[in-house]
């Protein structure tokens, strides 16, 4: 087995997993893990190309770091967003957050 | 300087536009601007007269149709710029007092600047087409002014009131007035319109301008020779006279003026002297020395230069004989206005006849300036006169003289201006109509013109000995019991009918010296525009003129007679009933009736008759069955409607609609789902890449 194809198989595996979360889950801090799920998937996509390409590019390290700190940014307000709602509404059941329904 | 000729019609016509925003301020500055206006306009026209070059000052108006807007400088249309313009600007100032205290000031002064203007540019225009349009411009404002009171008051009504003719009530409210002046003007301009459009459809190359029309004359292919080879030249020549024919009231087209008397006296004063009714005689004297020529070529310069002569003559008897019934002031100036018009067309017919074209052209432009001059200034007293005995029958003043002597004098020497009398200026200008007549040979015209004379001394001395002469009327004395003393004008109205009056002795006496000059300068006129017509001087003084001014003082002598015995040594009693000539006279030969007989009831007639045989006996019958086919088909295609279209129309709808309803069903607002559709999207994108772009 090539080694790139271990990484994607890795790679599919998180991202197959963050959109069951996604999909299957109605608690909202579960939902954030798997959204955490899918940028890490795409961030070991991305520095498996940079690495295994020839000669090995160091941007897939310097992107992939940029991802990290903006997912780390996106998970801050995502749980202040969750805490507030919590706070409000005492459930997190993202289904009944529909006071902003149209 | 070739700004300054322009500049003689703007102003006017910017004072106009700008009345309105001068009215912001306050009433004092609107009058006093348009004043200003109408000052600047003579200024102008004065020192263009003097100091810029005889020219046709041109500027692009259209290029694709190579149409230059211009004004032409030459001795003619400077000689009469300065006369409408000055006399224009003292009926304004005249007008600052008499109008003092009547509604409707801006409207007032913005259509009287306006009639400046538009006469103005008339005058100075160098083509047929600008022309036309301030000859327009002069009618429009001419309606505005003759019914300014259009609320139709009985005091500015004119005729006597319960008065008729042939079944035709004889007095007119204002707004009636100025309708019957922009109509009866109307027919003449239709025909100068015609006639106009002739000439420049068969000018070649295609041209409005006067200088280029004359200069076309005398070459193969011109315009008159294309006109004369269809014979159109004659009627051409006479559709173009139908249009001074309304605009200066003459036969049979005169019967507005008199009753344009409705409007203020000021704007009467305005349409007599300056403008208006001398547009038509200008007009004449512009194109008549380029018709003359293009006439002469084809022999054909009797018919067209008769029937002015002719029209002018009849006009002239005819006026004057209804001027000698008249019972309101302003009536017998009116028909003295009409009268003196058609000794100017007189003339300027007879210049064609005779050998000697340049003595009855002159002396018709001279006698449009003596007019104007002796014409403005009674008009301008008759207005105070009118004003301070509050009415404009001339029986119900009386004795006048004494309470005002100034404007007494004034009258009588515009008055004898007006007769004939030497040493005024109307006696030489006159005089010279007459003998022009007399030495083209024209000797029937020559005596209808000393007929006129004799009427004219009458009628003007009647007009005096019954207004300022005797004993007060009742109504004055009513006046004086009520307190309302009956006084001198105030300076601003008393000034310009005195000062035009006293021109009208100055220019008389004067006659001698500058005659000859002006005469020399008006035939500068011809030099620019048809040189060819430089043909005969001035005869000079010789017996035969000696016996024929005898002829016509001692004629006037005798009207003047006969009118102060009746009417300075009599007191005047209005006569209660008009029969046999004086009331044939009395109702204007019957021609106004006439014509409301035929055109007015004519066509109200029609009108009915059409209602009752078109309308009522053929539609009205004809309805039912029309009506009922018109029902069957509407229901016919009702059912259509429904049955074709509307099921159309309906099915688009529910397919809409349902295509909708599945639409909304993605629209769940859940996110899972939206989450499911993105990922299977995905992996339907992959499975196309992988498997579609991937095998090639």
């Amino acid at each position: 087995m090539e080694p790139i194809t271990s990484f994607f198989a890795v790679s599919v595996i998180l991202l197959g997993i963050g959109i069951y979360g996604l999909t299957t889950k109605r608690n909202a801090i579960r939902i954030l893990f798997s959204i955490e799920l899918i940028y890490n998937a795409a961030n070991l996509n991305i520095i498996a190309f940079a690495r295994l390409s020839s000669p090995p590019l160091v941007t897939g390290q310097v992107l992939v770091l940029f991802t990290i700190a903006l997912a780390a940014m996106e998970a801050a307000v995502g749980l202040a967003i969750v805490m507030l709602v919590s706070r409000l509404n005492v459930d997190i059941d993202l289904r009944k957050l529909t006071r902003l329904r149209g | 300087m070739t700004i300054l000729p322009w500049l003689i019609w703007t102003l006017p016509i910017a004072g106009a536009i700008l009345t309105p925003l001068f009215a912001k301020f306050h009433g004092l500055v609107r009058d006093y601007a348009a004043v200003a206006f109408s000052l600047g306009a003579a200024v102008a026209a004065t020192i263009t007269a003097f100091t810029v070059a005889s020219s046709d000052y041109q500027i692009p108006w259209v290029p694709q149709l190579n149409l230059n807007a211009g004004v032409l400088v030459d001795p003619l249309s400077m000689f009469l710029v300065n006369i409408v313009a000055w006399i224009s600007f003292l009926i304004m100032v005249y007008s600052l007092q008499y109008m003092k205290k009547e509604f409707g000031l801006t409207r007032y002064w913005f259509f009287m600047n306006l009639f400046i203007g538009n006469m103005l540019l008339l005058v100075l225009a160098d083509n047929l087409l600008m022309m036309f349009f301030g000859w327009e411009g002069v009618g429009l404002c001419s309606y505005a002014l003759i019914g300014h009171f259009y609320h139709d008051e009985p005091e500015h009504w004119v005729g006597t009131p319960g008065d008729s003719a042939l079944g035709v009530p004889q007095a007119y409210p204002p707004s009636h007035a100025g309708m019957k002046a922009f109509i009866m003007t109307r027919i003449g301009d239709i025909a100068l319109l015609i006639a106009i459009f002739l000439i420049f459809a068969t000018s070649t190359p295609r041209t409005f301008n006067y200088v280029e029309l004359a200069s076309q004359l005398g070459k193969t292919g011109s315009w008159a020779s294309t006109l004369a080879r269809f014979g159109l030249l004659v009627p051409t020549a006479l559709l173009f006279f139908g249009g001074p024919v309304g605009k200066s009231a003459q036969f049979p087209l005169q019967e507005w003026l008199p009753d344009a008397m409705a409007g203020p006296t000021s704007v009467s004063a305005l349409i007599h002297a300056a403008t208006m009714v001398k547009a038509g005689v200008f007009l004449v004297g512009r194109m008549g020395p380029i018709f003359f020529l293009a006439l002469l070529e084809f022999n054909q310069v009797t018919p067209f230069f008769g029937t002015v002569a002719w029209v002018g003559a009849f006009t002239a008897f005819l006026a004057a004989t209804q001027a000698s019934v008249a019972r309101e002031i302003k009536k017998v100036l009116a028909y003295s206005t009409v009268s003196q018009i058609g000794y100017m067309m007189m003339a300027l017919g007879v210049a064609g006849l005779s050998a000697n074209f340049l003595a009855g052209y002159s002396a018709g432009l001279l006698q449009l300036m003596s007019h104007a001059i002796f014409k403005a200034s009674l008009f301008l007293a008759a207005g105070w006169v009118i004003h301070a005995t509050e009415s404009r029958f001339m029986d119900q003043m009386g004795g006048l003289a004494k309470a005002m002597r100034l404007t007494s004098v004034s009258m009588l020497l515009a008055g004898l201006s007006l007769m004939g009398i030497p040493p005024f200026s109307g006696f030489w200008t006159k005089d010279a109509i007459l003998s022009a007549a007399f030495q083209g040979s024209e000797y029937l015209l020559y005596a209808i013109g000393l007929a006129t004379v004799l009427l004219t001394a009458f009628y003007t001395t009647r007009m005096l000995g019954i207004t300022f002469a005797g004993k007060p009327s009742a109504n004055v004395e009513d006046l004086e019991k009520q307190g309302k003393h009956v006084h001198e004008a105030g300076l601003l109205m008393l000034v310009p009918y005195l000062a035009l009056a006293i021109a009208s002795l100055g220019l008389g006496l004067l006659y001698p010296l500058y005659s000859g000059p002006l005469t020399n300068y008006l035939m500068g006129t011809f030099q620019y525009l048809t040189p060819t017509l430089l043909l005969g001087a001035n005869p000079g003084f010789s017996i035969t003129d000696a016996v024929l001014f005898a002829a016509s003082t001692g004629l006037a002598a005798v009207g003047f007679a006969i009118g102060y015995l009746r009417y300075f040594r009599r007191p005047y009693q209005a006569p209660s009933q008009m029969k046999g000539l004086v009331g044939f006279l009395w109702h204007r030969w019957y021609i106004d009736a006439i014509y409301y007989r035929i055109f007015v009831e004519g066509l109200t007639k029609m009108s009915r008759g059409l209602y009752r045989y078109v309308e009522q006996g053929i539609w009205d019958k004809l309805s039912p069955t029309i009506a009922r086919d018109v029902i069957d088909y509407t229901t016919a295609s009702g059912s259509l409607d429904s049955s074709v279209v509307d099921r159309g129309v309906n099915d688009v709808a529910r397919a809409g609609s349902r295509f909708s309803n599945l639409l909304r069903r993605f629209q769940s607002g859940v996110t899972e789902q939206y989450v499911i559709t993105f990922a299977i999207g995905i992996i339907l994108l992959l499975i196309y890449m992988i498997f579609v772009i991937g095998a090639r």
